[in-house]
């Protein structure tokens, strides 16, 4: 089922913010703590991170606080933080429905 | 990639422009057979390799979101940073190709450039929509500039085919269709990219370039053909500017009328000179005669007149042509200049198929029409500074003359 955009956030851009939410990061770091996290179960590809991150900028989700050499450094902001909650709010939902369903169908 | 030789080995992209799947095939087939793309090795559709050992090579393509449009691809659309992080990930970035990014698999265990096909779906998206305001913007252009010039977007194609040619009127109208064919097509096939991967499916690496080559080809060849045609066109056009000739020149009768139909006896005829030419030349679709008379006439009976004939006569080779000759000409002459100085005056019964007359900027013209034949004139016949309804001697002399040649 198609979703349109930021309805809600893939997988792949729930961990971006969710790597963004323990501090500011590159991209080479965020993609490196997406791996470490799910013990490789996710190795998100370079353009798939860079579509996510311009998304993002553009959604004011994140903003670009250092530009080192050739590294730029992303923070998560208010508006960014809010939506990783209202997701996480949204998956723990479905984690529980999952887990009562679990005990057979509902009356 | 080893026993690299300097020698560049040249192949022309057999895929669409926007056929990634096709694309990222063939380039992985050339690594195959031992042919690696070179950074920066594209000029239009021509490809740059170098032979190296056999190896299959992951090649992948990626929207290049932050680009401009650009007349040559030069390489140069993606940050140092991308560049670098990109590398580090595993991929190499070669060149940027028609607003796409070329990247090479520098590490066996890269990951995939897009590991989410609905994020994968959103920068497809992304180019669609530039192509698809491009195609809007090629559609304007076609309507605007055709109604700027010629109140209609198709201009006067029975009119240009019968002066200029068939040729350049093809090659402009095959070019325009073959541009806005290509832009739709273009747009369909990411609209079907983006939907599949908008159902959870990643795009084809292994799609069957071959097999659509040869259709490639052509399709490639045919803004040549046009272009060939365009130019053909013009310069056959520009070829028949020269061949003026004094109407004195002119051997046999005319089958048209001329002043000497209109006003007989002829006593003096006062030529001015150069004024006084005329021309034909066949297109494609008949024959064209021009006729310029500029002269003082004094009849027997010692009436001066003034007089200014410009016709141009067509014989075509069918009447539906002579009919839309007809009809350019008219949608022509209302709007050459400005509406509001346009009047219809009269529509005759002279036993032709048809014929009118009618006043634009103060210039008098005469449209006859009968079977395969146009008469396109303006008629200026002054006695004594009076212009009257002398133009109907004329128009009367030309109708004898079109229904005598039937």
């Amino acid at each position: 089922m198609p979703k349109k955009s930021m309805d809600s956030l893939t997988e792949s851009m729930f961990y971006v913010l969710m790597a963004l939410c323990c501090g500011p990061m590159c991209g080479i770091a965020i993609a490196e703590d997406i791996t470490r996290r799910t013990n490789g179960r996710l190795r998100i590809g370079p353009a798939t991170l860079y579509t996510i991150l311009g998304k993002f900028e553009r959604e004011k989700y994140i903003e670009e606080i250092a530009v080192e050499g050739r590294k730029r450094t992303y923070q998560i902001t208010a508006k960014g933080r809010t939506a990783y909650e209202e997701e996480l709010v949204r998956l723990r939902h479905c984690l529980e429905d999952a887990e009562r369903a679990k005990g057979g169908f509902l009356p | 990639m080893t026993e690299q030789t300097t020698k560049y080995i040249h192949r022309l992209c057999p895929c669409d422009r926007c056929d990634i799947e096709g694309l990222q095939s063939w380039l992985e087939d050339m690594s195959a057979e031992g042919l690696f793309l070179i950074e920066d090795g594209v000029f239009c559709n021509l490809f740059s390799f170098v032979r190296a050992t056999p190896a299959r090579t992951r090649y992948r393509l990626d929207v290049a979101q932050k680009e401009k449009p650009r007349l040559f691809d030069s390489g140069n659309g993606l940050s140092t940073e991308e560049r670098e992080l990109y590398h580090e990930m595993g991929w190499e970035y070669l060149l940027s190709y028609s607003g796409f990014h070329i990247y090479r698999a520098c590490k066996p265990d890269a990951p995939e450039l897009n590991t989410e096909s609905e994020t994968h779906a959103m920068t497809i998206q992304l180019f669609r929509k530039q192509q698809r305001s491009l195609l809007f913007t090629a559609l304007f252009d076609i309507l605007f500039f055709g109604f700027l010039y010629a109140s209609r977007p198709l201009g006067y194609p029975f009119l240009m085919a019968s002066t200029t040619g068939i040729c350049l009127l093809l090659g402009i109208y095959c070019l325009l269709v073959y541009i806005i064919a290509r832009i739709f097509l273009r747009v369909r096939r990411l609209r079907q990219y983006e939907k599949r991967l908008l159902s959870g499916d990643s795009l084809n690496h292994r799609s069957a370039w071959r097999e659509k080559a040869l259709t490639v080809y052509t399709i490639r060849f045919l803004p040549f053909l046009f272009s060939c045609g365009i130019a053909f066109g013009l310069l056959s056009g520009l070829s028949r500017v020269g061949t003026e000739s004094p109407l004195e020149t002119f051997v046999g009768t005319p089958p048209f009328a001329t002043i000497a139909d209109t006003l007989p006896g002829d006593a003096t005829r006062n030529r001015w000179g150069d004024y006084e030419t005329t021309r034909s030349w066949n297109t494609a679709v008949g024959t064209i005669t021009e006729w310029n008379e500029n002269c003082d006439v004094k009849t027997e009976d010692g009436t001066p007149y003034f007089c200014i004939l410009r016709l141009e006569y067509h014989e075509t080779i069918a009447p539906w042509l002579a009919k839309g000759l007809e009809r350019d000409y008219y949608t022509y002459d209302a709007n050459r200049y400005r509406k509001d100085r346009f009047e219809d005056i009269a529509t005759l019964q002279l036993g032709v198929d048809s014929a009118r007359v009618y006043r634009n900027q103060g210039s008098l013209y005469v449209l006859m029409r009968h079977g395969n034949r146009v008469a396109h004139a303006v008629v200026i016949i002054h006695r004594d500074n009076i212009q009257e309804n002398q133009w109907m001697l004329w128009a009367q002399a030309m109708a004898e003359k079109l229904k005598e040649t039937e």
